[in-house]
This record gives structure tokens, C-alpha cells and sequence, in this order.
């Protein structure tokens, strides 16, 4: 499903030159469920980004379904990123004057899809959040957050879910719960990859990829 | 929606400041362009003329009608006057402003100097004239440039010790006509007489047009018989003081929106970069930006309406010229709105081009 070669990407810090991604090679098999681990600074939210379709390499090639993605214009790339990619960030990324409900709709919003409402609250009946459908995200709790913006990226029906330290702002029960729902998720094919530097994190998922100054040890 | 826009129960106030910033935006505005039609209102030809003749209570209908009877009298096809006046002055001399006004009522306007000036019908030669008349058969006379001039009328000037004579004129050839006038020129300067000789033309014969003159000459007096000049001229004053800190107030405003702009848009950018990750295409997104501040705009808009209409019926009790607020209203409205526009345009183009990686929402955070 996915394959990186000799990914390669730089940014200038300072007049600088730091290096995120060192001729990085990887490839991910549809349903996988990948963690990508490493310590602060390892290149892993750059090559999410890369995954993502949110930044190009510098140099090397990414492939999607056998498609070369960076090789993709804005516009396609931002398509591709549309049709295929889910986000789940750390800090949530839920927006703070809408409700739950108004945030799980916005990417349905933006596919142009109407009557979304009985999609919405399965999902958030299956992520027991159903009661909250109506209060406004800063209303709950880290991990009740979370799941709303679990729930909002399975909204986009993407094939891959890219979570960069989804479980960093939560307490280690709701990492647990939350992990849960990424493992339950992953076992009806979806693919995700995990960008963690916690092990317990890393350990629920099928594969380990660790990453040190840009590269893949392992 | 509205909920939405102002973040009512968030604690973000940057959409009511800007609401509010916004209201003042319109509302000066529309103060600025109503104290512009106030001024315009009273500096109407009819009140000018009228201002011109009587206000300072030096000319009053007696006088003014023995002018008329003066110039109609003449039969010349121009008149040469004398007065102790310099170029810069000569406006402010009565029978100037007889021509000035008479002007500005044919054709609906004020007229300017350089307007006057333009004005392809007098003759005028300023200067102090008296010293060199001499009676003949009757008549006065004045020989200038070795012609003789039969002087017409002589009249007392308000300024004092200056005195005015009207001339006939009408013995010259068209083409010596501009060389006499220049020839002078040169002699009252070096006459030592005091003024500047200043010469108008007048192809079309003055007292035609007297009779009209004074039909509406007569309207003015009507129309302004029991009107208080000094209330009026406060006024103007004040109106003009009010457009002077309106425009400062204006100016003010534009900076502050300005600020607040920058302040609404980077309150939510990091929204726009969620948008933008979960979907939204960049046009969408300027969409939902541009509506969100049109929507603040026009309620700010409304509500500066409301205000300026409640303003305007209490002071004018109730009795609204249409026309007025239409003016004050739709100007205002074109004249913000196209600023508007362009500042909205400067900050909502810079949505096409956000990344919504993480680094960057945190950053917007």
C-alpha cells in the first residue's frame, strides 16, 4: 500500500540545515498497524507529514497504491489527502466552538455529504461518546476528546489513519481505552501508523519501526 | 450561526471588538458623509447669494436694485469698474459677487474665482478712478489710453475710502480690445494708483440678463427673509469641525479593524487548519472566513444604520429627507465596504497557502 524510498527531507533552522528525514525507506502493507517509535526530534511527525500528503520530500519517491503521491501537485495531493488520510493529533484538534456532533460532521462537510447525522451517532455510540454529541469539546475529558477526534478522522472513511502521539496528553487508563479503539479499528482494516515514543503505546500495534536522526533502525 | 461568530459564552472577545470597531467604522463614516451634505446644504447658490448680499448687512434690496438699474441703464456691452482692490481681493467686492452669484444661480453651483474668471462674459478694470474724471456736456468722463470712456455711475465701495465707477465701453475694435486692456494695465500700475487693474470679458451684453437675475434674486430673499446668517454660519463651522474629527475618528478606526483583523484571523487559524485537514479545499475555506467577517460586517452595518436613522430623526424631529439618507447611507455603505473588502481580501487570500501539519496548529494554538 505504501512504499518509501530514500525519502530525504531538510529543514533550515537558524541558517542551518537540520536534517528530519535521512534517506528513509519504508514500506507498510495495507492493514497494518505500524508504530513508529523514537525520541523527540527523530524525524517521526515529518514522515506522518510526508504520509500524510501534508509536506513533499525532498528528495526520494512516495508511493501510494502504486501511485507516486510525491510527485502530486497541490491540488492532487490535496485530494489525495482528502480521499485517503485520516489525522489524529495529540493535542486533539477538535474546534473549541463547536460541539462534538459539529466537529465529527466538518470532513463530511467538506466531501460535500448529506444526512450524515445516523453516521455520526453510530460512531460516537460506538466510541462511547453518544452522550456528548451536544457539549462543546473543552467540556470533556482528554481521552473523551480523543475519541472525538478518533471519531472525526473515521468520519473521512480513510484507508490510512496516521496518529502522531495520539495518546501523549492522556493518562496511562486512557491511553489503554484509546489504544483499544485504534486496535479495534485496525482490525476491520484500516490502516494506521502511530508516531509514539512510548513502548506501552507501540506495543499494541502489529509492527515496530524505530527511528533515530532521521533514519530507520529497525 | 451568530453564536458561532461571536464565541458568545467562550470568553473571545476579538468578533465583538470587531463588530464593534466595525460599527464605529460605518457609523463615522456616515457622520462624515452627513456633516459633507449638511456643509453642501448650506452653501446652496440660493443661500450663498443671498449670504453674499445681505448677510453682512452692508447691501440691502434698495441698493441692490439701483445696481440693476445701473447696469440695465448702461446700454454698453461690457462694464469697466474701478475699485482699490488687488486680484486676490476682487471676490470679495460686492459687485464681483453680483456676477459670481448670478453665475452660480444660472447654472446651480458655487463658483470659484478661477471659475469666475472663466466666465466669458465681463470686463472689469479694478482700480481708483475718481481723481481722473471730468465732466463734459453733463456727463462724466474718463480718458484712458487716449480714449475717452463716459463714466457710467460711480458708486461707494466698502472699502473704505475706495469708491467704484462703472464706465461704458463699447468704442473699441475686437483686436485692439486685448492690447488697450494690457496697455492699462501698465499705466494704472504705474499711476500710482492703488490696486491692480483686472480685466474680465464679456462677450454678451450684461443687462440681458439682468431681469432674470433679479427674478431670482427675489426667490432668494423670499426664501431666506427670516433666516438667522450667523446660526448659519456656526453652523458651518461646526459641521466643518465635526468632519475633521470624524476623519480623524475614521482614520483611527481603519488602524484599529486593521489590528483587529490580524487578531480575528489568527484567532482562527488554527480552525482553518483543521478545516484544512480534514478536507476543506482553499476556496471553501476563504468562503467560510469571508462569510464569517461579512457576517459581523453586516450587522455592524445594520446596526449603524439603526443608530444613524434614530440619530437623524431626532435631529431633524422626524421630517427625513429621503434623498439625504439615502445619500449618507449608500455612500457610507460603498465607501466601507469597498475598504472592507480589500482588507478582507488581504487577510483571507493568505488562507490558500496553510500546511495543517501539527507543528503548525500547535503553533496557531
Amino acid at each position: 500500500m505504501i512504499k518509501l524510498e530514500n525519502i530525504t527531507k531538510k529543514y533550515m533552522d537558524d541558517s542551518k540545515d537540520t536534517i528530519a528525514l535521512d534517506g528513509l525507506s519504508l514500506e507498510i502493507a495495507e492493514g497494518e498497524m505500524v508504530a513508529v517509535l523514537g525520541t523527540s526530534g527523530c524525524g517521526k511527525s515529518t514522515l506522518l507529514n510526508i504520509l500524510g500528503g501534508m509536506d513533499r520530500p525532498d528528495s526520494g519517491k512516495y508511493f501510494f497504491d502504486n501511485e507516486e503521491v510525491s510527485s502530486y501537485r497541490a491540488i492532487r495531493l490535496h485530494n489525495f489527502r482528502k480521499k485517503n488520510i485520516g489525522f489524529v493529533y495529540q493535542n486533539f484538534s477538535l474546534l473549541n466552538r463547536y460541539t462534538v456532533y459539529e466537529n465529527m460532521a466538518i470532513p463530511l462537510l467538506a466531501r460535500n455529504q448529506k444526512n450524515y447525522r445516523k453516521k455520526i451517532m453510530d460512531c460516537l455510540e460506538q466510541l462511547g461518546i453518544a452522550e456528548y454529541a451536544n457539549k462543546f469539546p473543552q467540556k470533556l475529558s482528554g481521552g473523551q476528546q480523543q475519541r472525538c477526534a478518533i471519531g472525526r478522522a473515521l468520519m473521512t472513511d480513510c484507508r490510512l489513519m496516521l496518529c502522531d502521539e495520539p495518546t501523549g496528553a492522556l493518562d496511562s487508563k486512557t491511553t489503554i481505552e484509546i489504544m483499544g479503539i485504534l486496535c479495534e479499528e485496525n482490525k476491520h482494516g484500516k490502516t494506521i501508523v502511530i508516531a509514539t515514543h512510548d513502548s506501552d503505546v507501540a506495543s499494541n500495534c502489529t509492527r515496530l519501526v524505530k527511528m533515530s536522526d532521521g533514519r530507520i533502525l529497525i | 450561526m451568530l453564536k458561532r461568530v461571536f464565541l458568545f459564552g467562550q470568553k473571545e472577545y476579538d468578533s465583538l471588538l470587531l463588530f464593534v470597531g466595525m460599527f464605529l467604522l460605518f457609523y463615522l463614516g456616515m457622520n462624515l458623509i452627513r456633516s459633507q451634505i449638511l456643509i453642501n446644504n448650506l452653501n446652496k447658490p440660493e443661500y450663498l447669494y443671498h449670504k453674499e448680499f445681505f448677510a453682512d448687512g452692508i447691501w440691502n434690496k434698495d441698493m441692490f436694485d439701483e445696481t440693476f438699474k445701473m447696469l440695465k441703464g448702461s446700454g454698453a456691452n461690457c462694464v469697466i469698474r474701478g475699485f482699490m482692490v488687488s486680484v486676490g481681493l476682487t471676490n470679495e467686492h460686492r459687485e464681483v459677487r453680483t456676477y459670481l452669484s448670478a453665475e452660480a444661480l444660472a447654472k446651480k453651483e458655487k463658483l470659484d474665482y478661477d471659475e469666475w474668471m472663466g466666465i466669458p462674459n465681463s470686463v472689469l478694470i479694478a482700480g481708483r478712478l475718481l481723481n481722473r474724471t471730468y465732466l463734459r456736456e453733463g456727463k462724466k468722463w474718463i480718458i484712458i489710453d487716449g480714449i475717452e470712456f463716459q463714466v457710467y455711475a460711480v458708486i461707494e465701495s466698502d472699502v473704505i475710502l475706495a469708491q467704484s465707477v462703472y464706465m461704458n465701453w463699447g468704442n473699441l475694435e475686437e483686436d485692439y480690445k486685448e492690447w488697450f486692456m494690457w496697455r492699462l494695465a501698465d499705466e494704472y500700475d504705474t499711476s500710482g494708483w492703488n490696486g491692480i487693474p483686472l480685466i474680465f470679458e464679456k462677450l454678451t451684453k450684461f443687462h440681458d440678463e439682468i431681469n432674470n437675475f433679479q427674478d431670482q434674486f427675489e426667490d432668494c430673499l423670499t426664501t431666506y427673509e427670516n433666516y438667522d446668517d450667523y446660526e448659519q454660519w456656526d453652523r458651518q463651522e461646526l459641521y466643518e469641525k465635526m468632519q475633521k474629527i470624524y476623519s480623524v475618528m475614521e482614520l483611527f478606526c481603519i488602524f484599529v479593524i486593521f489590528y483587529l483583523m490580524e487578531v480575528w484571523f489568527a484567532r482562527r487559524k488554527r480552525e482553518y487548519l483543521i478545516r484544512r485537514m480534514l478536507g476543506c479545499n482553499a476556496l471553501r475555506l476563504c468562503i467560510t472566513a469571508f462569510r464569517d467577517a461579512v457576517l459581523v460586517t453586516g450587522l455592524a452595518f445594520s446596526t449603524a444604520v439603526i443608530v444613524m436613522l434614530l440619530q437623524l430623526c431626532f435631529h431633524i424631529a422626524g421630517k427625513l429627507e429621503v434623498l439625504e439618507v439615502l445619500q449618507t447611507i449608500v455612500g457610507s455603505f460603498i465607501i466601507t465596504i469597498g475598504f472592507e473588502i480589500l482588507m478582507l481580501g488581504f487577510h483571507v487570500l493568505r488562507l490558500i497557502n496553510i500546511y495543517p501539519t501539527q507543528a503548525n496548529i500547535e503553533a496557531a494554538e
